[in-house]
């Protein structure tokens, strides 16, 4: 271990918590969901969006993992990119799992919609600040989809045959779902969706010098069996599938950079097959594994260059519990990611400074065909106390990772302290040690540093929970630690004897803290919350001293409510605004006489931001029950209807000496309608 | 990559006339710097010949110029020699006046490349073979104290048939060729491309296994006066071009078009009109 773990201080501060043990609603945003008895809370840094919650959420467009948007601590991006940003981390910190096994992303391209159907995900896990062992690998959290049926038990008797089924279409997109209950002891799902958004795209472009070649478009299917084994068995099998794909010819060539023409064409797909099994052997131990078996393909072309990536991916997760006493519990399990295939890569190495891209035409092509095994190993184990009368609990946790492409081994305490004072407040406090495999191409051999060892992060989060009525209010404070960052470098170094190129190194460090706070508020008729995040953000390497970090935000705040009327009609409003993102200005420019191409000069890093983020966004539903078997939606939800035009990029004129911003989406509504059987 | 894609289709569909074109030439401009050889041996010598436009000059243009091993400008790295790298300073350029519009070949500068055991020291044989950079700059400024700044990548390698510029093509407006600045014309411009100086090359990957391509020509397209549809053509390809109408009483009109290969190789023609 290169690193050094000091986290003794940090124990020094005695925080304790206060967590309510109030019953969970099915239309709450709860801090712990799940519970292994009334007391024992399994991870206490986990934030659950369920079902109810994500499909009527102003400004979510029914959508899981956008509605993760509007929780605390998370941070935009902007608006071209559909990733999280969790609590000052980079978006590639953020890891993407559906029934806890990793997949490549969980949204179709842009950021419009989660790659499952939203009827089909009983609830969107996010992991943030001092998450437990259980999970790994990634230096900021993860957003995890758990599947599920999309109609509760009851709903299907012999009235419908033990079937339901609705169908939806707006003008995004249109699916399906069909579920039925085989006998009292199993149900089959099937769903997916079809998008037409390329008919959007096209009215969109209206530009003589590009064509679309391949109209953009995704598509998801997914299917969950489910059968209860006996009353201390479990079997689910699900499979997802996720496709996007767009081309498009650009017949006038850019005119900042030349290398942009000719045709592009852009496909990513990826299909899991995931078993999952859960057995309560007796009342003391029980256990719960799963597989993930599928392939990961992304094929990128454009001009005479290619990313061609096919992967055979394996993960398997499991967890073991045995409940030696009633104040002491042992979880223990595995977390790992098999994969095998080839990579073909013809490209430019592109290199970003200060978010200010080289010309693709300046960079310098490299090709590389790359077949091999990688495998990530992962096992955890999380001893539970609980003392003094329940009061108190402590998880000493800790996680062993392997991973095998850069041959390294590392040991991570994750440790939990929870003091509930009554049963309206609990205090929480969490440390952890996380680690997270440098990006492929920062490692290879041909694109980057194959010495690089993998970004480190310490975590301490500390925080409390009051329930006050039917309202709640919670209060976390952040500090995370980063180090070994994977950095840019022009030095040199010797690799096997020979004068190489660094292109990364390790040198990167940084540091983000804040304060994070959540209210939420329930009457008869209206639903809500506030989410506000204070918090700073920065980073530095060898070369540069300390900067604001790319997506620091210094104020985060979000309001969602929405109120409910009589005859089934649901109005709701989201309300976000958010700090500029940094960004680097550009002070003058050289031009590369053999590419016709400026080449940039960066000034202050990171040293200005752009203007601040604000966007209105509001949803109407009207739902028609016309018998008990057969009812009609209707919905409209607009984003952004004050068509703030919300600053996302600056876009330069070929030498540099002219600059525009770029505004993000207009406004966009999305008018659908779904009917019920 | 998925994110890269989206935004460049973004950034092209979104096109906006409000930026000025590179296209047009009334400023100071670098348009390209010609290597007699733009691939090398190591210890070879190097003749350059920059290619610089600005029509508003009355004076005079002066430059400066430096030579070093390329410190990784594709990774980032600023395109600048340390001053032990110096190889002229405040030059005056002879070779244009006001009657050529101070557009055309400046002063010549020959460049001395490094011999093997500098340039490629510590180098694998697979960079040497697909080649390591000479990096040239190039600083030119007016008389009004405007300074731009160029630089020029020089490949040095070990490839036994080395690249060389492309040549023997001419600039044709609707299908025929044209000699000087068209004045009225409205229609096709396009390159007669001399397929013979198009060249094969090879590129060896990590695992030195060899790859041949074939050349393509990008050719960009600047004029004082009139206006095109694109600004820059492949191949044989077609823009529109308009014109200016008839000649300007206060002086002349250009147009140029300047061919690169993208490996380094450049060709230039320059038509002007009376």
């Amino acid at each position: 271990m290169k690193h050094n773990f000091s986290f003794s201080i940090l124990f020094s501060i005695l925080l304790v918590l206060l967590c309510n043990e109030k019953a969970l609603s099915e239309d709450e945003i709860v801090i712990e969901t799940t519970v292994t008895d009334s007391r024992i809370k399994k991870d206490i840094s986990k934030k659950t969006l369920e079902k109810k919650q994500f499909l009527q959420l102003p400004g979510s467009q029914g959508d899981p993992v956008k509605a993760v948007q509007n929780l605390p601590g998370v941070n935009r991006t902007n608006g071209f990119s559909s990733q999280i940003v969790i609590q000052g981390s980079a978006p590639q910190d953020t890891r993407y799992m559906i029934e806890g096994q990793e997949v490549p992303n969980v949204f179709h391209f842009g950021g419009l919609t989660s790659v499952v159907i939203p009827e089909a995900i009983d609830q969107v896990d996010f992991l943030s600040a001092g998450y437990g062992a259980q999970n790994g690998r990634a230096l900021g959290g993860s957003v995890n989809l758990i599947g599920g049926l999309a109609y509760e038990d009851s709903l299907l008797n012999e009235e419908n045959n033990f079937k339901k089924y609705f169908f939806f279409i707006d003008n995004l997109k249109a699916g399906f779902l069909y579920q039925k209950k085989l006998d009292e002891t199993q149900n089959i799902q099937v769903g997916g969706r079809y998008s037409y958004v390329g008919q959007f795209f096209k009215n969109f472009i209206k530009n003589d010098g590009l064509s679309l070649t391949a109209v953009p478009e995704f598509a998801d299917f997914s299917a969950l069996y489910s059968k209860k084994l006996s009353e201390t068995e479990n079997l689910k099998l699900q499979f997802v599938y996720s496709l996007d794909k767009l081309g498009f010819l650009i017949k006038e060539i850019e005119n900042t950079d030349p290398a942009i023409r000719g045709n592009f064409y852009t496909e990513t797909s990826f299909y899991r097959f995931i078993p999952r099994y859960k057995k309560e052997v007796s009342d003391v131990f029980s256990y719960d594994l799963a597989l993930g078996i599928g392939e990961n393909k992304n094929l990128v072309d454009f001009s005479s260059n290619y990313f061609r990536l096919r992967l055979n991916m394996l993960t398997t997760t499991g967890e073991f519990l045995y409940k030696q006493r009633p104040d002491f519990h042992h979880r223990f399990g595995f977390d790992n990611t098999y994969q095998s295939g080839r990579v073909d890569v013809r490209l430019p190495l592109l290199v970003s400074s200060g978010g200010n891209s080289l010309p693709i035409s300046s960079a310098e092509t490299k090709q590389d065909s790359i077949i091999g095994k990688w495998y990530y190993f992962g096992v955890y184990y999380n001893p539970e106390y609980t003392f003094y009368d329940d009061i108190m609990q402590f998880i000493p946790g800790f996680r062993y990772d392997r991973f095998q492409p850069t041959k390294e081994n590392f040991i991570q305490l994750r440790w939990a302290l929870s003091y509930k004072k009554d049963e309206n407040h609990t205090y929480q406090l969490k440390i952890g040690q996380y680690v997270q495999p440098a990006q492929p191409q920062e490692i290879s051999q041909s694109f980057g540093n194959p010495d690089l060892v993998s970004p480190k992060s310490d975590h301490v989060s500390f925080g409390f929970v009051k329930k006050l009525e039917e309202n709640e209010w919670t209060v976390t404070g952040f500090y995370k630690r980063f180090y070994d960052l994977v950095a840019n470098s022009t030095k040199t170094k010797m690799r096997d004897g020979k004068s190489v190129f660094e292109i990364y190194n390790n040198s990167g460090t940084g540091k983000s803290y804040g304060l994070e706070t959540m209210y939420k508020f329930k009457t008869e008729n209206y639903l809500g919350w506030i989410s506000y995040t204070l918090s700073k953000s920065t980073r530095a390497s060898d070369s540069k001293s300390e900067y604001d970090f790319q997506f620091d935000q210094t104020h985060n705040l979000n309001i969602v409510a929405q109120r409910e009327f009589s005859n089934n009609k649901l109005l709701g409003g989201r309300i976000r605004y958010v700090t500029g993102n940094p960004y680097t200005p550009v002070d003058s420019a050289t031009f590369d006489t053999d590419q016709d191409v400026f080449v940039p000069k960066n000034g202050g890093f990171y040293s200005k931001r752009l203007q601040d983020f604000f966007q209105l966004d509001l949803r109407f539903d009207k739902k028609w029950i016309v018998r008990n078997s057969e009812s009609w939606s209707f919905y409209i939800d607009i984003q952004n209807i004050l068509n703030t035009k919300n600053v996302e990029q600056i876009r330069y004129s070929y030498d540099y000496s002219q600059r525009e911003d770029i505004n993000g989406l207009p406004i966009l509504p999305a008018i659908g309608f779904k009917g019920e059987f | 990559m998925k994110y890269l894609i989206l935004f460049l289709l973004f950034l092209t569909a979104c096109t906006d006339s409000k930026f000025k074109k590179s296209s047009t030439l009334d400023s100071l401009r670098v348009l390209t710097i010609k290597a007699d050889q733009p691939e090398v041996a190591a210890g070879t010598t190097v003749v350059l010949t920059p290619f610089v436009s600005d029509i508003n000059e009355t004076t005079s243009l002066t430059y400066s110029a430096s030579g070093c091993i390329d410190p990784g400008v594709s990774l980032g790295a600023e395109p600048e020699c340390d001053s032990s790298s110096v190889i002229a300073t405040n030059q005056t350029i002879t070779t244009l006046n006001s009657a050529s519009l101070f557009t055309g070949d400046a002063n010549t500068i020959s460049v001395t490349i490094p011999a093997t055991s500098v340039i490629f020291a510590g180098k694998s044989s697979i960079d040497q073979f697909n080649g390591v950079s000479y990096l040239f700059t190039y600083r030119l400024t007016n008389s009004s104290g405007q300074t731009v700044r160029s630089f020029k990548r020089i490949v040095v390698s070990t490839k036994s048939t080395k690249n060389t510029n492309p040549s023997g093509n001419s600039i044709l407006g609707n299908g025929t060729a044209l000699t000087s600045y068209p004045f009225g014309f409205s229609g096709k411009l396009s390159l007669s491309v001399n397929n013979a100086s198009l060249e094969s090359y090879q590129f060896q990957d990590s695992n030195s296994v060899l790859t041949s391509f074939n050349e393509s020509l990008l050719t960009s397209w600047h004029y004082t006066d009139g206006s095109s549809k694109f600004l820059r053509t492949v191949d044989s390809d077609e823009v529109q071009f308009d014109a200016l109408a008839s000649s300007l009483s206060n002086r002349k009109s250009l147009l140029i078009a300047i061919i690169r290969d993208k490996r380094g190789g450049v060709q230039t023609i320059r038509l002007q009109g009376p």
